[in-house]
């Protein structure tokens, strides 16, 4: 058994409705962007107090997943599971995707985008951003190459090479997005190292999520099929992950409970702090946790795909709700806390020291944010109708034949491509 | 194989991957190079510190530095704040985004009811947080220890804004155009004090320090903290000083007494 | 096929337009550079030639490696060839036709040195005469090797 991969058509009246939606978001926060350059970024809700905003929530966000929907790729040519090889590819485009839809909004957010150039002529290595710089663009690079090599069938046997280099990338490159916030020593809510593997985790959440919504999503709209066998693995794979986060963010608070210093930022979190709290416990936790979970764990009725999938894309939902709420919780959150510069004290000045912050995204800036992810599936719209991403058909005979392990010496063959 | 679907024949190119035995070898590889690659940044941190701090201990000629006493700063006194926004072009009554390089914080311990009122700026740290964050070297520390952004570096992320403990820095969130000469500053870049580096290089105090002096308040010392003959230095070495949040080990230019 | 011919129509469309459009705005304006009083810096064509790299070089020097001693600053251009209005008031050298933005204007490259920089010189303190004074010592410090200006704070 093959897996055969197809371009989409792409000529029905619903994809070229999703690409001109997509298209003008994505122009919209360039408008965006360049009506924050013109005036200013006063006529957006960040200011001193509040340094960043809805775009890096959304940045932040997607890079983080980028780096976990390669996973999926991952445990196909990096750990040898070859139940998900047919969806390495689209695994690899949408961690492509998703990173560059990231970096979007962040560069548009910037307050000189054309002195970009400056961090590549003068790069300070002590800066954790700097870092991620290269880690980025690196990023694009390696999964560029992963995605010709498992495309290119001369180059298949390189495959497991690049695929473990993209692997350990990925694993830097989280690590250096956690480490933003792990690295700052200046704010209660951030400094803990903690952060660093709750960004793992969380990108594998995310990724995962992420990944079977489109997977459904485009299997649905094209009529292509998908068997139960491949979504009770992706059901449980993320379980597993949604568990994971909720352990890692258990420790995370867990730590700042138990160090007296911190307790202030904690019960701002937790229980004061206006609308964080609810966030916290009502998004993050309970949409983004409890209810994936109680989803996922259930026993789905044997053979009935339509509840699995139904079932998977809920939970998927819920957990990328929920991880929107995690992102605006630690960022938005940890910033409207204020400084301790005198820990203990009650501080007062002109420059709202020792106030809480309160943040009220304004258009400019939410558009910008909305654009990052019109431009991921922009890329996804496009690059499917180009080249062949996507699996012909995921049924259960397909995945199994190609999971089981089979004679290598059928695959050198040389099989003809097949033209439809 | 550009417009056509293609096919692929399964293959388990990873030889043995299923293997207890070989998965763990692989994962146990993975995981070490995993640590190698997130420990590189950290290496190049301690090499710079090691190679550039501890040959010999050699101390620059100049730190310009202050000493604040806040026992002499008067409550309800701005001189200070008012002369650093007229010789910066600063705004008078700035709102949230505006720039305040300079301003006066009061401070109450609600157990005691102690209160002292004094002014904080940057405080030029040796080991700045927004140096150390700012991916283009735009937040850089002269010979001198003066903390500065090269604004035509710049790029406006605003990492800076987030590391600095003191809430020192700042971003011009407006079209600005009545700058000073001396002091440039531009819509969409970080700024913070300069400790007036114009002045100070043509032998005068900063702004503030002068105000101080002239409101006959006394309560600020400019000087070079490495020349044990300056004032600062001496003061220093008479009376009890601290820095603000000295915990965080970033070695501030700028001392205070009586807080 | 269709999609793609209404594009090359659309792109046609916006080509035409945007002559019609620069036809109708005119030709740029050649630019009137008014020679500052005194002697020059540099021979105009260099000037024209190399302001960019001096400035550039010397914003090194004096931003990081605070040697300010050089005499070839950016307040000093602004001090020489900015112009007074009959009432004496300064215009600012980058508003329109003035030293700086007609130049920038005619060869079309933005000019955003003032975006952080004054474009007026100071009230008080800081004159032509004075900066004159100050550039007097620059042509044979920028041609050397040495970079900085000799001498001191005038």
């Amino acid at each position: 058994m093959k897996v055969a991969y197809r371009e989409i058509e792409g000529r029905s009246a619903g994809y070229w409705f999703a690409v001109i939606v997509c298209g003008l978001v994505a122009a919209a926060g360039v408008g965006s962007a360049l009506y924050m350059r013109a005036q200013g970024h006063h006529v957006t809700g960040m200011n001193n107090q509040i340094v960043w905003g809805l775009p890096h929530v959304f940045a932040v966000f997607l890079i983080v997943a980028a780096s976990g929907a390669l996973n999926v790729a991952s445990i196909a040519s990096v750990f040898g599971r070859s139940l998900y090889k047919p969806l390495a590819r689209l695994s690899g485009l949408l961690a492509v995707a998703l990173l560059i839809g990231g970096l979007w909004n962040l560069v548009l957010d910037l307050g000189r985008p054309g002195h970009l150039l400056a961090a590549v002529l003068y790069p300070n290595f002590r800066s954790i951003f700097a870092w991620n710089i290269y880690l980025y663009t690196g990023f694009l690079v390696i999964v560029g190459f992963y995605l010709w090599f498992m495309m290119e069938r001369r180059l298949n046997p390189h495959t497991h090479s690049v695929g473990v280099l993209a692997f350990l990338w990925r694993l830097v490159l989280t690590t250096g997005t956690g480490s933003i916030f792990g690295f700052l020593a200046a704010r209660s809510a951030y400094d803990s190292a903690v952060l660093a593997p709750l960004f793992i985790v969380t990108s594998f959440a995310f990724g995962l999520a992420i990944f079977a919504l489109v997977l459904l999503a485009g299997f649905k709209a094209l009529g292509r099929p998908v068997g139960a066998r491949l979504l009770a693995r992706l059901k449980s794979l993320l379980a597993v992950f949604v568990a994971a986060v909720l352990y890692f963010v258990a420790v995370y608070h867990l730590t700042n409970l138990y160090m007296a210093g911190h307790r202030g930022v904690e019960s701002f979190m937790l229980v004061t702090g206006g609308v964080f709290p609810p966030l916290f416990w009502g998004g993050q936790i309970f949409v983004g946790g409890v209810i994936p979970l109680l989803l996922l764990l259930r026993r789905a009725p044997q053979g009935d795909v339509g509840a699995l999938a139904r079932t998977l894309a809920f939970a998927a939902c819920a957990v990328v709700a929920g991880g929107l709420a995690q992102i605006y919780v630690l960022i938005i959150g940890g910033q409207s806390y204020p400084l301790q510069m005198f820990p203990g004290l009650v501080v007062k000045s002109s420059f709202y020291d020792g106030v809480v912050h309160n943040y009220v995204p304004h258009w400019p800036e939410t558009v910008l944010a909305l654009s990052g992810v019109a431009v991921v599936a922009l890329i996804v719209l496009i690059a499917v109708r180009l080249l062949p991403f996507l699996p012909e058909s995921l049924e259960d005979h397909v995945v199994s034949a190609h999971g089981a392990r089979t004679q290598a010496s059928g695959a050198e063959g040389g099989e003809p491509l097949v033209r439809t | 194989m550009s417009d056509g679907s293609q096919t692929m024949e399964p293959r388990d190119e990873e030889g043995g991957g299923h293997e207890p035995d070989a998965l763990r070898r692989k994962l146990l590889k993975l995981a070490g190079a995993a640590v190698a690659l997130t420990l590189a940044p950290g290496v190049t941190v301690l090499a710079r510190d090691l190679v550039v701090k501890g040959s010999g201990g050699r101390k620059a000629p100049v730190r310009y530095g202050l000493l604040i006493d806040a026992n002499a700063c008067k409550t309800g006194c701005d001189a200070c704040v008012r002369a650093c926004q007229d010789y910066n072009g600063l705004s008078h009554d700035p709102g949230p985004d505006n720039a305040q390089w300079i301003r006066k914080v009061t401070i109450t311990n609600p157990k005691t009811g102690f209160s002292r009122s004094f002014p904080v700026m940057c405080q030029h740290c040796e080991n700045a947080a927004c140096v150390d964050v700012c991916p283009t070297g735009a937040s850089f520390r002269r010979p001198d220890g003066i903390v500065l952004v090269d604004k035509h570096r710049c790029i406006g992320c605003r990492y800076c804004l987030m590391a600095c403990p003191y809430k020192a820095r700042s971003f011009v969130a407006r079209n600005v155009s009545d700058q000073k000469p001396w002091a440039p500053r531009g819509k969409g870049t970080a700024e913070g004090c300069t400790m007036c580096v114009e002045r100070v290089e043509a032998g005068k105090l900063p702004a503030c320090v002068a105000a101080c002096e002239r409101a006959g308040h006394k309560g600020m010392v400019f000087g070079n903290l490495h020349d044990p003959k300056s004032a600062i230095a001496k003061r220093l070495s008479e009376v009890a000083t601290t820095t603000i949040r000295a915990d965080l080990g970033l070695g501030p230019s700028v001392h205070y007494r009586g807080i | 096929m269709r999609v793609r011919a209404g594009l090359w129509a659309v792109l046609a469309v916006v080509v035409a337009l945007s002559g019609v459009w620069a036809a109708h705005r005119g030709r740029v304006a050649f630019p009137v550079i008014a020679m500052a009083p005194g002697h020059c810096i540099l021979k105009t064509a260099e000037m024209r030639r190399t302001h960019m790299m001096l400035l550039r070089a010397v914003r090194e020097d004096i931003v990081r490696r605070d040697a300010r001693d050089t005499r070839f600053r950016l307040t000093h251009c602004v001090a020489c060839h900015v112009e007074r209005t009959a009432s004496g008031r300064f215009v600012p050298v980058n508003a329109p036709g003035q030293f700086c933005a007609s130049c920038h204007a005619y060869v079309g490259v933005r000019l955003d040195c003032f975006d952080c920089h004054a474009a007026v010189p100071a009230r008080k303190g800081f004159t032509a005469g004075t900066a004159l004074q100050a550039a007097f010592r620059i042509p044979r410090a920028l041609r050397g090797s040495g970079g900085q200006g000799p001498g001191g704070q005038p």
